[in-house]
């Protein structure tokens, strides 16, 4: 992760941190009013222009006392320069905000920090406010405001103070819903760009959902250019800005090309073909070295040398697409390092800024045609693309110019699972042969969570996984196939004796065939769920099974199929019976990975007719 | 980026002293460049250990498919200690400084991805400063981590790697991520700790645990402790006796080691004090002079091998006597319980009885709920949200409180001392702290201890169930006290009572439900009605009970005219803050739906939806009233199966999901150690539509029963209604190792009846 998606989260984060966000219905505390001041001021020669922020925040008890927390974040380049907090208008309150360092959810280490303290609010009716004071030292990193706040905020005034040899522009997101009034004056020789609003409801986190930049309401501010006295400054103007200063900082990484050179040649000997060198080296990176994310001031952005992240066998996504790089350019390769925001952002290099991209990956161009690599997805396969980079803008290396690009958008058949079983009725049971193959996402789905159980507990796991926890469900001669090649399906071949699963009532035998039961039930709670829900990839679940009957049963009764079609998913199962058997086969398709709140409804009635066509058995009479 | 780094909690971290107690700022932080040079001598000396156990690579073949392997595991405590004069502005004293530096040195085979992530983050205090009055502790953490391939060569991590996490004065923080570590790599680690301490004389207990998750090849444990140390040392559960010696210099020498110790993984049901293998050492600087014997202090030099635990008792004794003194014998103290006392006589009244005319044993439970009502239960504005969050709140028993509130009522209480049934042997506690108490009143000898405020008067806490070697402690009462000597002396120890194992049947959860087809037939409709009784109880209470109820409850049981909120209404003060109460309680109320999903989900283990007429009948918090009765009705999803005309109902899953056995617990040969002895009941009763029959009914009739318990079923039906009445119980709360294949009988047997299902046909 680049600082880019920190600094998204300390905008985002600020002050619900620590607590639960508040639903719709928790109105306890609010802030009753909330005033924010960016101002550019002039600064000193080693940071010629600085961002100061002066928040101010006045929270009111609603209903009952309680306290509230209150964080705050800050890193190498924001400083909170003071915090001003009152209770019920006075500051004698004996409490000291805590300053410590914030360990970030799959960053080893960064230079984020958090001032953090619990906020009383002493009776219903009472107030306490709360003000920080920032220093933002280079706007490089000043790069949006975001105007939600985990209370709901009932009056708010956002303000950014610009002096006239400071140029910039402002990219206004998601204002709609909220009536936001903007307004542009000039006082003096500043020109003060006014944002107020009313009744902006509290941050609303859900599970699966987009990313912040989709629906909070918030400004974007591109710092261009300043000239605070006589020299310029240039910022990102464009995006050639903001390559140029990544590209500026490629140029100070220091790779050391023969080290790596002659880790590379190791790998590949004896390959010959430029494709399945390729592979292999993605593959060796891909296994060799663990993601460990350093983030501490300019590591957020440079990547860290190629010979250093060989020598730890570890990196981030930056370490990764360098070592790559490097690797493939040491063979002669043309391999470029590129510069994307994953699908949890909503912007493109249209606006360039640091809050567009939080990700790095490696382009093997291939007769000028880019091939993604992408090392932190460690068990996809060469040429296939994870659903977070599918379809994004990437900035292509292309020396001192760029290329910009649209990672390929793959189909669902990418992560096609296909479990096909062939099955012989004995007394009671089934017993029969199972093929499963798993691709793409799916493929890469398994055997992450297969390499987090340790190996001598894999084969049990796996058995456990494959008979969904059910002891009659009796898996023997196992074999995995394709484990450590991730450029193949991943493949399992078992026997299962079926214990019991036949249920004989008098002269009738009823069977539920399908114990995958793929997406049952999965409907989404519409009295909650407000935002849209994302899965996480595209997805086709293809599930056959063949049942040879004896000799004197038939099928007296099958459930009616279903066929579902939508344009972002599809549902279709049923059954077919020829001479002495019985075919059963279902399809899952999800086209899309956005279900949205409009299309809810509807889901769940589809989803509906899914559960009740699996809870339909099929009965077997003696004939 | 996305990627978990989960940051293994090292081994060792199970192993590390924690020595710090008080301290003032006296001692300088120690600057980078002389941490590094430290260290640099530190890893020197712990790489230059010539110790047979860390030179061995190769792997039993039992072994060789382990995701790791612990070759050897080694630690080396020294502890040293010298006297000098100290001025402590009132005049100079000897000031004692202790140097204790602990080593522990681990080498491990990482053979899968697993193991590698689990050791690739290490994280360690560096340096960590206490301050406080008189003494003065500081302790300095060092590292070394190298990593050994396949090959043989030996990479050494460097300074550099090391990053700081927090930087102040009186702590730094540090990790480091582990470079080229790769499945296959034996990675050799050591973790110091140098501690300085003045004027600590208290015992330092020290675990050297001989168990893990992962094969152990080698462990040891070398202690070399200055002739000022005391020891006291003990092994547990077939642990390998400490070698202990003194060398020229009376110096303390201790050894131990432990070859080829295999995984434990069984988790489930052990007692650890009770079955797995450690050994445990009291350390503490000898002293004897001015007042000595009453801080309990050592002698110097002393060794003892399995001190009698009666000593600990005497602790625990001495402890408990000064409580007494302070908190009763004192007026002032004695004055807290009068007013119970008082308070227990007037709500008597108030409900129209006569508290002098009361039995002892019914007066120790109006005592017992009057100290509930007016100490726990009692509102606090600014306890609000503690107050309504009171029934997640755990007490350690109130053995004293109750004890004392029996005594100035004029009954005779004593204090119950045992071990936890988990916990250590009676014979083999080395620290007061391995003792658990409880009130009783001699006589009846019933047991008074309040764990949370559903607890009643006379239930026993499982922890002490069933236990033998008990004590009793009552205290004197004299005229006057002079002396430390008297005031730590006032305990009575004599033989306690047995104290008695609940049944199964007295821990019961039982569920009366009635069900029929919703009306499209695709889910079961259920009301459900749930008694739970005993031991079972307090899981479900601190989920589904209001404070609001619970008080109420109680209020009108205690004879109080006005509710909480009337009460607040009518105060001068409280008038004013009386709107939020309501407020927070309304909000309390609001949430409590959410709970009773919850709960019933978690139970069946199926989707709920629908839920409605959810509410607690009855709460189940006096000693006549035992039981806690919740009921609610709702749809349940997923065990209606459409068969052409028929349905199929899944009622095996109506029992939800019982406990299943993993297959590598199946295999047990230790004893049994569980919670309480229990039994579950099921009384179903299924409505047949009109126009169906139901069948299948005999084929539900399950019975298996054993000395450890049992399952069984009974089925039977109407044209109208199909009854079912499951029962299941685990008859003790121990079963010894030989017999954990009778509780699989009749477990298995409940699983298996998972899959029972009832066929309503067509007519």
């Amino acid at each position: 992760m680049k600082k880019t998606a920190l600094l998204l989260l300390f905008f985002v984060a600020t002050h619900f941190l620590f607590a639960q966000t508040n639903t719709d219905d928790d109105k306890n505390v609010v802030i009753s009013k909330s005033k924010r001041e960016f101002k550019f001021v002039k600064g000193n020669s080693e940071n010629p222009v600085q961002i100061k922020e002066k928040s101010s925040r006045l929270y009111a008890c609603n209903n009952y006392r309680t306290d509230i927390q209150v964080a705050e974040f800050y890193n190498g380049y924001e400083s909170i320069d003071d915090v001003t907090i009152y209770v019920n208008d006075s500051k004698k309150h004996g409490i000291t905000p805590r300053y410590e360092y914030y360990n970030a959810d799959g960053i080893f280490y960064s230079d984020a920090h958090v001032c953090f303290f619990n906020l009383p609010l002493l009776k219903k009716g009472s107030n306490s406010e709360v003000i920080f004071e920032k220093t933002t030292i280079d706007p490089h990193y000043f790069t949006s405001v975001y105007f939600m706040e985990e209370q709901a905020v009932e009056e708010q005034e956002i303000k950014l103070v610009v002096p006239s040899w400071m140029q910039l522009e402002i990219k206004e997101y998601n204002f709609k819903a909220f009536g936001i009034q903007k307004s542009v004056t000039q006082d003096g020789d500043e020109t003060v760009y006014s944002y107020t609003m009313k009744n902006i409801p509290a941050m609303n986190t859900e599970h699966a959902a987009p990313g912040p930049s989709y629906y909070t309401p918030h400004i974007l501010v591109l710092c261009k250019s300043a000239q605070p006295k006589e020299e310029k400054y240039v910022y990102f103007s464009t995006v050639k800005e903001q390559y140029a200063w990544y590209k500026k900082l490629v140029k100070e990484i220091g790779n050391d090309e023969q080290v790596v050179k002659e880790k590379t040649e190791e790998i590949i000997k004896g390959i010959s073909n430029e494709e399945e060198k390729v592979k292999t080296i993605f593959q060796w990176v891909q296994d060799n070295i663990r993601y460990i994310a350093f983030e501490n001031g300019i590591a957020g952005f440079k990547p860290e040398k190629a010979q250093e992240v060989l020598r730890k066998k570890y990196g981030d996504c930056k370490g990764m697409a360098n070592l790559l790089t490097v690797m493939l350019r040491s063979i002669k390769l043309d391999a470029r390092r590129c510069w994307i925001g994953t699908k949890h952002i909503a912007y493109d290099y249209s606006t360039p800024s640091l809050s567009v991209d939080n990700h790095m990956i490696c382009a093997w161009m291939n007769k000028g045609k880019p091939t993604f690599l992408d090392a932190t997805e460690k068990y996809i396969g060469f040429g296939e693309v994870a659903e977070r980079i599918q379809g994004r803008q990437t900035l292509i290396e292309n020396a001192d110019q760029y290329l910009l690009e649209r990672v390929p958008v793959a189909t669902y058949l990418q992560n096609t699972a296909t479990e096909t079983r062939q099955f012989a009725i004995e007394g009671n049971s089934l017993k029969g042969h199972v093929l499963q193959v798993w691709k793409g996402e799916n493929k890469e789905w398994l055997l992450s969570a297969l390499a987090d159980i340790k190996q001598d507990k894999q084969e049990n796991a796996l058995k456990q996984f494959l008979a969904e926890d059910n002891q009659h469900f009796e898996i023997s001669n196992l074999v995995i196939k394709n484990m450590t090649n991730y450029n193949a399906p991943l493949q399992v071949e078992y026997d299962v004796f079926w214990k019991d699963v036949l249920t004989v009532f008098d002269k009738d035998t009823y069977l539920e065939l399908d114990n995958r039961r793929n997406f049952d039930n999965f409907k989404i709670d519409t009295t909650k769920r407000k935002l849209p829900y994302w899965f996480d990839y595209k997805n086709n679940l293809i599930f056959e099974t063949e049942i040879a009957l004896p000799a004197g049963k038939k099928a007296s009764s099958l459930p009616e199929k279903i066929s579902i079609s939508r344009p972002a998913y599809s549902f279709a199962a049923g059954y077919t019976v020829s001479p002495g058997k019985i075919l059963y086969r279902s399809e899952i398709v999800l086209n899309s990975t956005e279900l949205k709140p409009e299309n809810f409804s509807q889901w769940n009635k589809d989803i509906e007719q899914l559960s009740n066509f699996y809870n339909q058995q099929i009965v077997l009479t003696q004939q | 980026m996305y990627k978990n780094n989960n940051q293994k909690k090292l081994l060792l971290a199970t192993l590390l002293l924690s020595f710090l107690g008080m301290g003032t700022i006296t001692a300088q932080t120690k600057d980078e460049t002389k941490y590094r040079e430290e260290s640099v001598e530190m890893r020197k000396t712990v790489w230059a250990w010539e110790k047979p156990q860390f030179k061995i690579s190769s792997i039993p073949a039992e072994y060789s498919n382990a995701s790791k392997i612990v070759l050897a595991h080694h630690t080396e405590l020294t502890a040293d200690s010298k006297s000098k004069f100290a001025f402590y502005g009132l005049g100079f004293g000897p000031k004692k400084e202790q140097t204790l530096t602990e080593v522990v040195r681990e080498m491990v085979k990482l053979n899968d991805k697993n193991a590698v992530t689990d050791f690739s983050e290490l994280s360690f205090t560096r340096f960590e400063k206490t301050s406080g009055f008189y003494s003065s502790n500081k302790a300095t953490t060092y590292v070394g981590v190298r990593v050994i391939k396949p090959n043989g060569s030996i990479k050494e991590i460097n300074a550099d790697d090391i990053v700081l996490t927090k930087d102040g004065t009186t702590e730094k923080k540090a990790k480091v991520a582990i470079p080229d570590l790769q499945p296959g790599d034996i990675l050799d680690y050591f973790i110091a700790t140098e501690q300085f301490l003045t004027n600590d004389m208290s015992n330092k207990p020290y675990r050297i645990l001989l168990f893990d998750d992962a094969p152990i090849l080698s462990l040891s444990f070398h202690a070399q402790l200055g002739k000022k140390y005391a020891i006291e040392y003990r092994s547990y559960n077939g642990a390998p006796e400490l070698a202990v010696s003194k060398n020229d210099d009376k110096d303390i020498i201790v050894n131990v080691e432990k070859t080829n110790i295999p995984p434990f993984e069984t988790s489930l049901w052990v007692a650890p004090g009770m079955q797995l293998p450690f050994i445990r050492l009291n350390i503490s600087l000898g002293y004897r002079g001015l007042g000595s014997k009453y801080m309990d202090t050592k002698k110097p030099g002393e060794v003892a091998k399995n001190t009698d635990a009666d000593e600990f008792l005497d602790d625990k004794a001495s402890n408990l006597s000064v409580s007494y003194y302070n908190s009763y014998w004192m007026k002032a103290g004695k004055a807290e319980y009068d007013d119970i006392e008082s308070d227990a006589k007037k709500k008597t009244k108030q409900t129209g009885g006569s508290f002098k005319e009361l039995s002892d044993d019914e007066k120790a439970a109006q005592l017992y709920y009057t100290l509930r009502f007016t100490k726990l239960l009692n509102f606090n504005i600014d306890a609000l949200a503690g107050k309504i969050d009171i029934g997640n709140s755990r007490f350690n028993g109130l053995a004293f409180p109750l004890f004392c509130t029996m005594k100035a009522a004029g009954l005779d209480p004593a204090i119950l001392v045992t071990n936890s049934r988990t916990g250590i042997r009676m014979k083999e506690v080395m620290d007061a702290s391995d003792l658990t108490t409880a009130a009783y009143i001699t006589g009846s000898n019933k047991i008074l201890s309040i764990q949370s405020v559903f607890d009643l008067p006379f239930a026993v806490p499982d922890d002490i169930e069933g236990a033998t070697n008990t004590k009793s402690f009552t205290f004197d009462h004299p005229a006057a006290i002079m002396g430390m000597k008297k005031m730590m002396g006032l305990t009575n120890i004599d033989a306690g009572p047995t104290v008695p194992v609940s049944t199964a049947d007295k821990n019961i959860h039982i569920e009366q439900m009635k069900i029929a087809l919703t009306p499209d037939k695709n889910n079961l409709l259920v009301h459900r009605s749930t008694t739970l009784r005993g031991l079972y109880k307090l899981d479900a209470q601190s989920k589904l009970v209001l404070y609001e109820d619970l008080y109420e409850s109680e209020r009108k049981a205690m004879g109080d005219e006005k509710s909480l909120l009337e009460d607040l209404e009518d105060g001068k003060r409280s008038k004013k803050y009386v709107e939020e109460v309501k407020n927070a309680f309304a909000e309390a109320r609001k949430k409590q739906k959410d709970a009773f999903i919850s709960e019933a989900k978690g139970w069946f283990d199926q989707e709920i939806t629908d839920l409605k007429e959810y509410k607690t009948d009855k709460l189940g918090i006096r000693h006549t009233a035992p039981d806690f009765v919740y009921s609610s009705s709702f749809n349940l999803n997923g065990l209606v199966k459409k068969a052409g005309n028929n349905f199929i109902v899944e009622v095996g899953k109506l029992q939800g999901q019982p406990l299943v056995v993993k297959q590598e617990q199946r295999k047990r040969n230790i004893d049994v150690f569980m919670p309480f002895a229990r039994s579950i009941e099921y009384n179903i009763e299924l409505d047949i539509p009109d126009g169906y029959t139901a069948e299948g009914i005999t084929a539900l009739n399950k019975k298996v029963e054993n000395a450890a318990g049992y399952f069984t079923v009974e089925a039977s039906t109407t044209d109208k209604l199909v009854t079912i009445k499951v029962r299941k119980s685990y008859l003790h709360n121990f079963e010894q190792g030989a017999n954990w294949g009778k509780l699989l009988e009749f477990m298995d047997a409940s699983t298996e009846w998972l899959n029972s299902k009832l066929l309503l046909k067509k007519k």
